[in-house]
């Protein structure tokens, strides 16, 4: 058991009955490559990210949760289900989401996924009822009878999240669901990826390479590296650590990080979400942010004592595992 | 269109949770099986993807409303029950050379099995409802002229024995119809399942039938003659004098005897000079006055070795020797393959379970990612 999982797990019990629940977990392929090596780890219900560099065991670790490989050791249980004797119905209750192409070109969203949601287990009229409300969810409400293979990119990847949607999930799990996507599809897929894990309350689970993409609309995260565990924690759990201040303000953003560098106060900018992050090193930051807000007279919309800009404390810990002690 | 908003927007109309029924593992087989016969038959999809299947079953039916005319005019069918299969097969090998690809070769083309095996079908279910699909297709194409002309036959009886005597003769057919769809759909599935590219998968599985068979039909020429007697005591044949020793020989088949349409003829006295008989004695039978013993020495065809065994190369002849040496039938398309019919037979089994096991096997091994 690595250090982060030991520190980890005492908390386990304290939050809900856990959406995934993996026991040093280890996947040895015959070839003798190890995918997984005694991995350790709690999901809880809302959205989890799971981040990791290509190869890191993310892909065999979902085919674990799905229950298509047998671990060569450890236990897994999902939705309450064992992964090694219950896959099957683990898969009726888990929507899967592909990262590659997975789409016929020549048939209607719609049949396409009614299709897949009969082959989820729904009945034949329930199947199309759920693969349209599926699509609508997704934004493809109005091409639902097109042909898949006229589609854009971002089209197709909203397909692809709504067969793994039609049927009422009770777990998502997303392998690079922005994968292909422009920065305006990106966005659009994340929030609906957060709507999905806040207003459906769906439990989601999104692997991704790009921390800083996920860590936007994830509750907790998750970050394996070479098959162990490098780091899980809810995002909360971080405030404590290393706060941070986060301002927002509907115009002159680049100004009012200026003069507060000027201030000698530690900033960043979020170009995603149009805020700074201001380092709380001391009591004064809150009244050096109000009063150069104020001096400069900008339209101040947010004022949120936040937690820790979390990509840097996993750019760390990702880069290098011996950052891991410091993080903890 | 309608004024409702563009594409990008989310509607907000709430979730709601399913709270319906889900189905088990065994109905969601149901659901894939039923899926791939419609689209076996185009059904639900593109016009173009109905022109092959519908073509095949309106070819077949023209053998069968000739029968079903011949039946109502009295007359022999234009085509035996037990001859459908074997001469309809090309038809069958058009129609599992579409229908394999379209029922494998699209998923594998666009790489849609991850999604199918991330649910709660197991890797053996895919190839089930694939393989049952195509076979339960290819056999309702198959049976449908036997169907027709059965019916046509009933339509046209006039007692009850004959039906029961049609019913008998269309039995053989049901049988070769069986198992030609079972042989044709899981060796078909099994090349298509080895390539996304439906064009491939369709012509290498023309190619293999089609090869095979002109093999076959190369091997199952390769017939030697021999001399053959044959001794019959019947009614004293009114035959003309020079009549027997001629070229009598053309009609049926048989090994252990001679014709028993020229022995029924010569015995009937008709002048068999036409035939291909070699030479005829008779004998008067001193104790029955009008009554003779004759002796056919007659030209039979022996089928070589290389004959029975060039049948054992193609499905088709397979059947068909099996047919014919469970029915020990004379009306056989292929030499008959005795002493090997066991060996056909053994064959056809061995066949079905290779191309049904290696079709088993090749979804064991796909991956998903």
């Amino acid at each position: 058991m690595t250090r982060a999982t030991r520190a980890y797990l005492p908390g386990v019990s304290d939050y809900e009955q856990s959406i995934i629940e993996a026991t040093a977990l280890t996947m040895r392929y015959p070839g003798g490559v190890t995918a997984l090596d005694d991995l350790t780890l709690a999901v809880r219900p809302g959205i989890t990210g799971l981040v990791g560099a290509n190869g890191a065991g993310k892909s065999t670790l979902i085919k674990i949760l799905l229950g298509l490989l047998t671990p060569t050791s450890g236990t897994v249980r999902v939705l309450g289900l064992d992964a090694r004797g219950q896959g099957e119905l683990i898969r009726a209750r888990v929507g899967y989401m592909p990262e590659h192409d997975c789409l016929p070109a020549d048939v209607t969203a719609t049949e396409f996924v009614t299709h897949l949601g009969r082959m989820s287990g729904l009945p034949s009229t329930a199947a199309k009822e759920q693969a349209a409300e599926a699509l609508r969810h997704v934004g493809l409400h109005e091409e639902r009878y097109r042909q898949i293979g006229t589609f854009s990119t971002g089209m197709k990847q909203r397909v692809k999240l709504a067969q793994a949607l039609v049927g009422d999930p009770g777990l998502l799990l997303l392998d690079e669901p922005t994968n292909g996507l422009d920065p305006a599809g990106r966005d659009s897929m994340l929030s609906l990826i957060h709507r999905i894990g806040t207003e459906f309350g769906i439990a989601v689970m999104v692997a991704s390479h790009l921390l800083s993409e996920i860590e936007r609309i994830c509750d907790h995260l998750v970050a394996i590296e070479g098959g162990r565990l490098l780091r899980a924690a809810s995002l909360d759990s971080m405030t404590q650590a290393l706060p941070w201040l986060a301002v927002e303000v509907d115009e002159g953003l680049d100004l009012l990080e200026a003069r507060l560098t000027e201030c000698g106060l530690t900033v960043s900018q979020q170009p995603t979400r149009r805020q700074l992050l201001v380092r709380l090193d001391g009591d004064p930051v809150f009244d050096t942010v109000r009063d150069t807000i104020a001096d400069l007279e900008l339209p101040l919309t947010r004022l949120e004592h936040r937690r820790h800009h979390v990509e840097e404390l996993f750019a760390g810990a990702l880069s290098e595992s011996s950052a891991q002690e410091a993080l903890l | 269109m309608s004024s409702t908003a563009p594409a990008s927007v989310i509607h907000d109309i709430g979730y709601k949770p399913y709270a319906g029924p889900r189905l088990g593992r065994a109905q969601i087989v149901r659901a894939l099986y039923v899926h791939s016969v419609r689209s076996v038959f185009g059904l639900g999809r593109g016009p173009k993807a109905k022109i092959v299947p519908w073509f095949v079953i309106a070819i077949t039916m023209v053998p069968a409303a000739l029968n079903v005319y011949a039946a109502s005019t009295n007359r022999e069918p234009v085509l035996s029950y037990a001859a459908m299969g074997y001469n309809l097969m090309l038809f069958a090998v058009l129609f599992v050379a579409i229908a394999a690809p379209e029922l494998v070769s699209r998923d594998l083309r666009h790489h849609t099995l991850p999604l199918y095996f991330s649910r709660p079908l197991r890797r053996g279910d895919y190839p089930l409802a694939k393989l049952l699909a195509l076979f339960t297709s290819l056999l309702v194409v198959e049976l449908l002229p036997v169907l027709v002309t059965f019916l046509g036959q009933v339509a046209s009886a006039k007692s009850g024995h004959q039906i029961w005597l049609d019913t008998r003769d269309a039995f053989p057919a049901v049988f070769v119809a069986f198992f030609q769809s079972a042989l044709f759909s899981s060796i078909s599935l099994l090349m298509a399942s080895a390539t996304g590219r439906r064009v491939i998968a369709t012509g290498a599985i023309a190619i293999f039938f089609l090869v095979t068979t002109a093999i076959g039909h190369v091997f199952s020429d390769a017939l030697g003659r021999t001399w053959a007697e044959h001794t019959v005591s019947c009614t004293e044949p009114t035959v003309g004098k020079n009549s027997g020793a001629q070229n009598l020989f053309g009609f049926g088949g048989g090994q252990d005897g001679p014709p028993t349409g020229v022995v029924d003829r010569l015995c009937a006295g008709v002048d068999l000079r036409n035939d291909n008989i070699e030479q005829i004695n008779g004998q008067r039978d001193p104790n029955r006055p009008g009554y003779a013993d004759l002796t056919i020495q007659y030209q039979s065809p022996v089928y070589s070795t290389v004959a029975k065994v060039g049948g054992m190369l193609n499905p088709v002849n397979i059947v068909e020797g099996t047919r014919i040496w469970l029915f020990d039938a004379t009306d056989g398309q292929i030499p008959n393959p005795s002493p090997l019919g066991p060996v056909y037979g053994a064959e056809t089994i061995v066949l079905l379970v290779a191309a049904g096991g290696g079709l088993f096997l090749r979804y064991r091994k796909v991956s998903v990612s």
